[in-house]
């Protein structure tokens, strides 16, 4: 692979691995720093595209509501479904945790369990420790992620990987929130120093969440 | 004549299906049309069409790419019914600084993005927001993957280029054949 075949294919797809690019990356400073910058460039877009979503209805413009007519009964109807879908918590937050973990895919990808001592190591990055005989964990990472450096877990659960995120910074609310955003569900636990999220794909997360915060030290 | 509404059992299959894609659909159709009044309306009227055509969906059809395509059949409606105003890049850019304040960085990036032709922006929406692959953009625009992966290098470059200032990088092929 030359230097041009190189930017054509990772200039598409910066997040490409395959062996000729990484292998060209790797001979090639040049072209490294390229692929660099991209990837870089990568994250800032996503988090430029997930701008803020309102409340279905709340921006609606009237007239344009008024002009359904017989339809509007199934709109309304269709509006007091998703009341509760949309009751979670801010629109920010839910939506970064979800690009995350969509960011951080492949994450869940293996259900070898990690080395504990790096959980521990990525745990104590945040000032917490996590009892590993109750929960498996099989990815442990330290991401950056609202401003923090976040303990990014992936725990499998009986059923399936979930992600599992401690944001010890973040303003710490009342009650757990749940929310349902780009296929995924999620809870936001009130934890002892922030909250803990929980993420999943045809989980009930719930539950996972509730033991993962157990199973979580947040120390004195 | 019009379609038929489902009863209560497509009213749940409805919601099921539907409702965890509002917010991507939202974004979708915001990064279509640039403009956050349009993009909810459209988005009500998205999920207005599909609700009525909710038993045309089959159980292995993918409920995101068939909204998506709803959407952007809306959309070019919308377009159609009505010449809509012209709005300045400052005015997108400023419509846009309540989405999510994460500073200038994002604001920057935010601008670029919407200054991006319409061929690009779309391609470049669904790869880095939705995780669609070269194949499936192709599909969802009906385009060759070629085409794609060459609208993507383009828009990418594009970006590079207007955050840079327009000064352009160092790059081996600014062009592709």
């Amino acid at each position: 692979m030359n230097c041009l075949e190189f930017r054509r294919q990772v200039g598409a797809q910066p997040e490409l691995a395959t062996a000729d690019v990484v292998e060209h990356a790797a001979q090639c400073a040049e072209c490294g720093r390229y692929r660099e910058d991209l990837l870089c460039m990568e994250s800032r877009i996503r988090r430029a595209l997930l701008i803020e979503v309102p409340r279905r209805g709340a921006a609606a413009r009237q007239p344009r509501i008024a002009r359904w007519g017989l339809a509007a009964s199934v709109a309304a109807a269709l509006v007091a479904g998703v009341v509760l879908w949309s009751a979670g918590p801010p629109q920010s937050l839910a939506a970064q945790l979800v690009a995350h973990a969509k960011h951080d895919g492949n994450a869940v990808g293996t259900s070898q369990l990690e080395d504990p001592a790096r959980v521990a190591n990525v745990l104590a990055s945040a000032g917490v420790r996590l009892n590993t005989s109750s929960v498996g964990v099989s990815y442990a990472h330290s991401c950056p992620l609202r401003g923090q450096r976040v303990p990014h877990l992936v725990v499998q659960s009986e059923a399936g990987p979930v992600v599992v995120l401690l944001l010890t910074r973040e303003k710490r609310i009342e009650r757990p929130q749940t929310f349902e955003e780009g296929g995924y569900s999620g809870v936001i636990m009130p934890a002892p120093r922030g909250v803990l999220a929980v993420l999943g794909q045809g989980v009930l997360v719930e539950n996972v969440a509730a033991r993962v915060l157990a199973a979580v030290d947040y120390g004195a | 004549m019009p379609p038929c509404e489902p009863g209560r059992d497509g009213r749940r299959r409805f919601e099921a299906l539907c409702a965890p894609y509002e917010a991507d659909l939202f974004r979708f159709v915001f990064w279509l049309c640039r403009n956050r009044a349009l993009a909810e309306d459209v988005r009500q009227e998205t999920l207005l069409r599909a609700w009525r055509a909710i038993d045309s969906l089959g159980d292995h059809q993918s409920v995101r790419p068939w909204l998506f395509t709803i959407a952007r059949r809306e959309l070019a409606r919308t377009f159609e019914r009505k010449r809509l105003d012209i709005v300045s890049i400052d005015e997108l850019t400023e419509s846009s600084e309540g989405a999510v304040d994460e500073g200038q960085d994002l604001a920057e990036m935010r601008a670029a993005i919407l200054q991006l032709e319409d061929t690009y922006r779309e391609p470049l929406v669904l790869q880095v927001l939705f995780g669609y692959t070269t194949e499936q953009i192709a599909q969802h625009l009906q385009i060759s993957t070629p085409a794609v992966l060459t609208r993507l290098y383009r828009a990418r470059n594009l970006l590079r280029r207007k955050l840079a200032g327009g000064a352009g990088l160092p790059e081996v092929a600014d062009e592709l054949p």
